[in-house]
């Protein structure tokens, strides 16, 4: 009872599908992003309940335009759990998901990892349908419908992630 | 699957037959079987199941081997190294492989173990250097290395060690022990009433620097050491599963750098498991506490500005004290000089002609009357210790003391004595390097040649003794001392021979040079001149007192 358990997690995905907005609802205090942005890696950390326990997470956040070639291991290293962000409103999102699924899974051979299909408050702009969710799933990645605009969901999907990584309330 | 119990063969006759199965036989028991078993038993007797044994089980092999196996070797040990030249590329060949497979396993290993050696090698090799430093240091000798050269040998440390010490200037803010894989902070300590920052998101920061660093300089053995912002300078110890950051404030010293290396060095070996094992869990890390709160040293340089500079303030009081008693000493021979002067000039028959001040000596040259005081005597009077007094002595012969024929009327004695003060007023001068009077100089003669008459007579009226006159010839200071007494010499003679010309007798003349005697505020113009004495001084009590009032360099 009462522990402090620190977990590191990292937010992963193509360019401008709202990975820092989304941290940004999540977390309350942010770390001086000016420096970080030279380093390519935004740090926030934010702390939840769960039962007793408080769960510390560290969330390293890529920053950059690639993804491929910024995954590094280094970012991804020692993570418990990772949030793969992609753009419901880009079609060609599913493609990318499938080959960072592919890099995850060799660098982070078992942690689990949550997709989150961001921007669901445009709605008309939607397009990602049942098929490319059912896609996913194959792939082992629970989908979860976000917005960081409205923040929906937002807390749900790191909970989520939280749950996955065996620390949820319903956890061992 | 362990196998059923082996039957014990010493009662083995009466003994069923072992499962057909373990024993590799499948047959139907029958009687005829049997009755080969029983025979086999007693053809092979005890032997018989551990034989049987022994072909059908490798594994039997194996569990009876494994437990000879540690007391063979160490037997074989014992007896030659046969064994160990017969392992040795077995067991090369097996780390090899174990380096190839994993190479962090051996980091782990060997870690805590290189870190103390090599550090032992480097702190060699810096004291070494130190020695030499301390021999550079040990020529220079100011005042304040004077200063640290007593303080170091009172608090008895080497020199040079005491000069970084005094040099040095750091205080260690925040020590964070970081999980090398996740980032993750394990525990940290911070100096009290210092501001931090969230040392959680410090150390995954730090994590990511490092890393960043890391992959852009593609460098797999160097580390990030140092992490420097204005005066805040972050220390990185890099160890295989964990990093020690320090974070320091001024310079650091290589006292802090070796501490910090042997805390990371001991946390490896103390918690080489936990670390393997975090999960995030902080707790078991809490007990770095105390290590950590060794690391948290610091050090302030003495003020030195408040600090008044007594030495120096009293080697300036000692000089100048020093300055004045040397002036006052001076000042106070200087009036000893002159009140020696002044009783030698008040001396009756005494005529002082030259003063030569010395630093400590002073040589008067007089002139004086046959009945005065021996030179000597005048000298024992006023000898004092602090000056070495000489006196010159020329006598002169001023005929004999005035023998009193009756008083003398008064109005002829004034007379007498305004006379004589006429012709003691009267001074020729000369222009530079001239020995011959001006034209304008000349008309003094026939007044002067007149008073003289005069005072000829009165003499004889008064039945005074032989009127006789000195004439004294000066020189301006430009030119030698011996070009002087010779210039100032002629001119006296100049005079005299004026006068002789004149008729009077050259038997009362006396022509003395006196050379250059006069202070420098008198000009140079009034340097170059000759004036007259007239002699014999006659005592005060016949109130006819001969001054000195043609000499100027009396005031
Ligand atoms: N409408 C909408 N815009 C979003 C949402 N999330 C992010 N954005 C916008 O998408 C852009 C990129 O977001 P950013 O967080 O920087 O993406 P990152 O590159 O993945 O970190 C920004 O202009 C955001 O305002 C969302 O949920 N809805
Ligand atoms: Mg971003």
């Amino acid at each position: 009872m009462g522990k402090v358990i620190a977990k590191k997690v990292c937010m992963v995905g193509p360019f401008a599908v709202g990975k820092t907005s989304l941290v940004n609802r999540f977390v309350k205090s942010i770390f001086s992003d000016k420096y970080l942005t030279t380093i390519g890696v935004k740090i926030s950390k934010k702390q939840i309940d769960v039962n007793d326990d408080k769960i510390q997470l560290m969330i390293w956040d890529i920053e950059g335009v690639d993804v491929f070639t910024e995954l590094k291991p280094s970012f991804l290293r020692g993570a418990s759990g990772v949030l793969l962000v992609l753009d419901g409103t880009r079609l060609k999102s599913l493609d990318v998901a499938i080959e960072l699924q592919r890099v995850l899974s060799q660098q982070l051979p078992g942690v689990p990892i949550i997709g989150l299909l961001n921007k669901s408050d445009l709605t008309y702009e939607w397009k990602l349908g049942d098929s490319e969710l059912r896609e996913l799933e194959k792939l082992g990645i629970t989908t979860i419908m976000t917005s960081a605009k409205t923040g929906s969901n937002v807390e749900a999907a790191f909970d989520s992630l939280v749950n996955a990584m065996g620390l949820g309330p319903e956890g061992v | 699957m362990k196998e059923t119990e082996e039957p014990t063969s010493l009662n083995g006759l009466e003994e069923k037959p072992d499962d057909p199965s373990k024993a590799g036989f499948s047959s139907d028991s029958s009687s005829a079987d049997n009755q080969y078993l029983k025979l086999r038993k007693l053809l092979l007797g005890d032997d018989y199941s551990s034989a049987l044994n022994r072909y059908i089980s490798k594994e039997e092999d194996a569990e009876r081997v494994s437990k000879v196996l540690p007391e063979a070797v160490k037997q074989s040990a014992q007896e030659n190294s046969s064994l160990g030249e017969a392992l040795a590329p077995v067991v090369d060949k097996a780390i090899a492989n174990s380096i190839v497979e994993n190479p962090n396993r051996i980091t782990n290993i060997i870690f805590p173990i290189m870190g103390p050696a090599i550090r032992k090698a480097v702190a060699y090799a810096l004291s070494e250097m130190v020695q030499s430093l301390n021999t550079l240091l040990e020529q220079s000798l100011t005042f304040r290395s004077l200063n640290w050269r007593i303080r170091a040998w009172r608090s008895g440390m080497p020199y040079a060690q005491y000069v970084l010490l005094q040099t040095i200037q750091f205080r260690v803010e925040q020590v964070l022990l970081v999980h090398r894989e996740t980032g993750l902070l394990l525990h940290s300590v911070s100096a009290s009433a210092v501001q931090t920052q969230d040392p959680e998101l410090v150390s995954s920061m730090l994590t990511a620097i490092t890393d960043f660093v890391n992959d852009s300089f593609s460098s797999a053995e160097d580390t990030l050491e140092r992490i420097r912002f204005g005066h805040l300078e972050i220390h990185l110890m890099v160890g295989p599963q964990a990093i020690l950051a320090v974070a320091v404030r001024g310079t650091i010293p290589d006292e802090l750098t070796e501490k910090a290396n042997a805390t990371i060095e001991t946390i490896h070996a103390r918690y080489r498991s936990q670390l393997s094992l975090f999960e995030g869990d902080r707790e078991p890390f809490e007990s770095t506490h105390p290590i950590l709160s060794e690391c948290l040293i610091s050090k302030k340089v003495i003020e030195k500005s408040k600090r008044k500079p007594w030495l120096a303030i009293i080697v300036l009081l000692m000089g100048f004290s020093f300055l004045v008693k040397q002036q006052f000493e001076r000042y106070q021979y200087g009036l000893l000089c002159e009140e020696i002067e002044q009783s030698i000039r008040q001396e009756p028959g005494y005529v002082v002609i030259a003063i030569n001040k010395d630093k400590d000596s002073l040589a008067l040259e007089v002139l004086r009357s046959p009945i005065s005081r021996s030179a000597d005597s005048v000298r024992l009077g006023l000898v004092k210790d602090k000056v070495a007094l000489t006196i010159k002595d020329t006598v002169v012969h001023f005929g004999p003391l005035p023998t009193v024929a009756g008083v003398p009327e008064i109005r002829e004695i004034e007379k007498l004595q305004a006379l004589i003060d006429k012709l003691q007023r009267t001074t020729f001068y000369f222009d530079s390097d001239s020995v011959a009077l001006s034209e304008t100089e000349l008309e003094k003669i026939p007044g002067f040649i007149d008073d003289l008459r005069q005072l000829q007579t009165l003499y004889a009226e008064l039945a005074l003794s032989e009127l006789q006159i000195m004439i004294m010839g000066f020189a301006d200071k430009s030119g030698t001392t011996i070009g002087n007494m010779s210039v100032s010499q002629q001119r006296a003679e100049t005079i005299s021979a004026i006068l002789t010309k004149n008729d009077v007798s050259s038997d009362i003349i006396v022509a003395w040079g006196i050379g250059h005697i006069d202070h420098s505020y008198i000009s140079k113009k009034t340097q170059r001149r000759v004036t007259v004495q007239v002699l014999p001084k006659l005592t005060s009590n016949n109130r006819i007192g001969l001054d000195q009032g043609g000499l100027l360099w009396e005031k």
